[in-house]
């Protein structure tokens, strides 16, 4: 089990009972993979960056969930067959007190310093 | 010989007149342990106006933090919350 976040862009045309109804149909599918969701978090119609197939805003959801490698397969697999998700991404979420968080508090180099590497560094410019 | 020295001196003079100064990794003073890509306003701050990442030898963040910051504007373009490229009039 690890801990997951999966960011979707939904098509703006989809209404808000089509908007209830993909979150309800995203959740079935975690929670049927055996998943455990923590959190769904949305923040509306928002300005994309750039078109995505020609749409220039979208509908953003992220879904904090934790569950096996097989749920995050068939997840995507759901993503793409929806027509109505522009785009999706899922990553690892490393802000989960899950298992394995890359780094732990704490590990980051304090701001120090290092008289020898500066100058070191001074000299390669 | 005597004017080659001339000109290294002028040179060093010059140097001097802007001491090198070292940048601190603004990450690390943060203590951040965790870049989100989801954090737009941050991560544009080490953007340029076209969209590209700021190189760390101008902004000073370490080495460390900058492939965070990289992980997570890339991850920021694909939900295009930040751009790709930004074009300007042609």
């Amino acid at each position: 089990m690890r801990s997951y976040e999966c960011a979707v862009i939904l098509h703006p045309s989809v209404t808000e009972d089509g908007l209830k109804a993909s979150t309800a149909k995203y959740v079935d599918i975690i929670a049927a993979a055996g998943g455990e969701i923590t959190r769904v978090e949305t923040w509306g119609k928002r300005r994309l960056s750039y078109e995505i197939m020609h749409q220039p805003e979208g509908h953003y959801f992220f879904y904090r969930f934790r569950g096996a490698n097989q749920l995050v397969d068939e997840l995507g697999r759901q993503l793409r067959i929806d027509e109505n998700v522009l785009r999706h991404l899922i990553v690892r979420d490393e802000l989960a007190n899950g298992e394995e968080p890359k780094l732990e508090p704490g590990t980051v180099e304090p701001a120090v310093r290092h008289p020898e590497r500066e100058r070191e560094e001074e000299h390669r410019g | 010989m005597a004017r080659e020295q001339k000109k290294k001196g002028e040179k060093r003079e010059k140097r001097e007149k802007r001491p090198l100064r070292k940048k601190k990794c603004k990450f690390c003073l943060d203590r951040v342990t965790y870049l989100d890509y989801k954090d737009e306003r941050r991560l544009r701050r080490f953007m340029t106006d076209r969209g590209k990442i700021t190189p760390r030898r101008i902004t000073g963040t370490c080495a460390k933090h900058q492939r965070m910051l990289a992980m997570a504007v890339k991850r920021a373009r694909l939900i295009a919350l930040v751009p790709y490229v930004r074009e300007y009039y042609r």
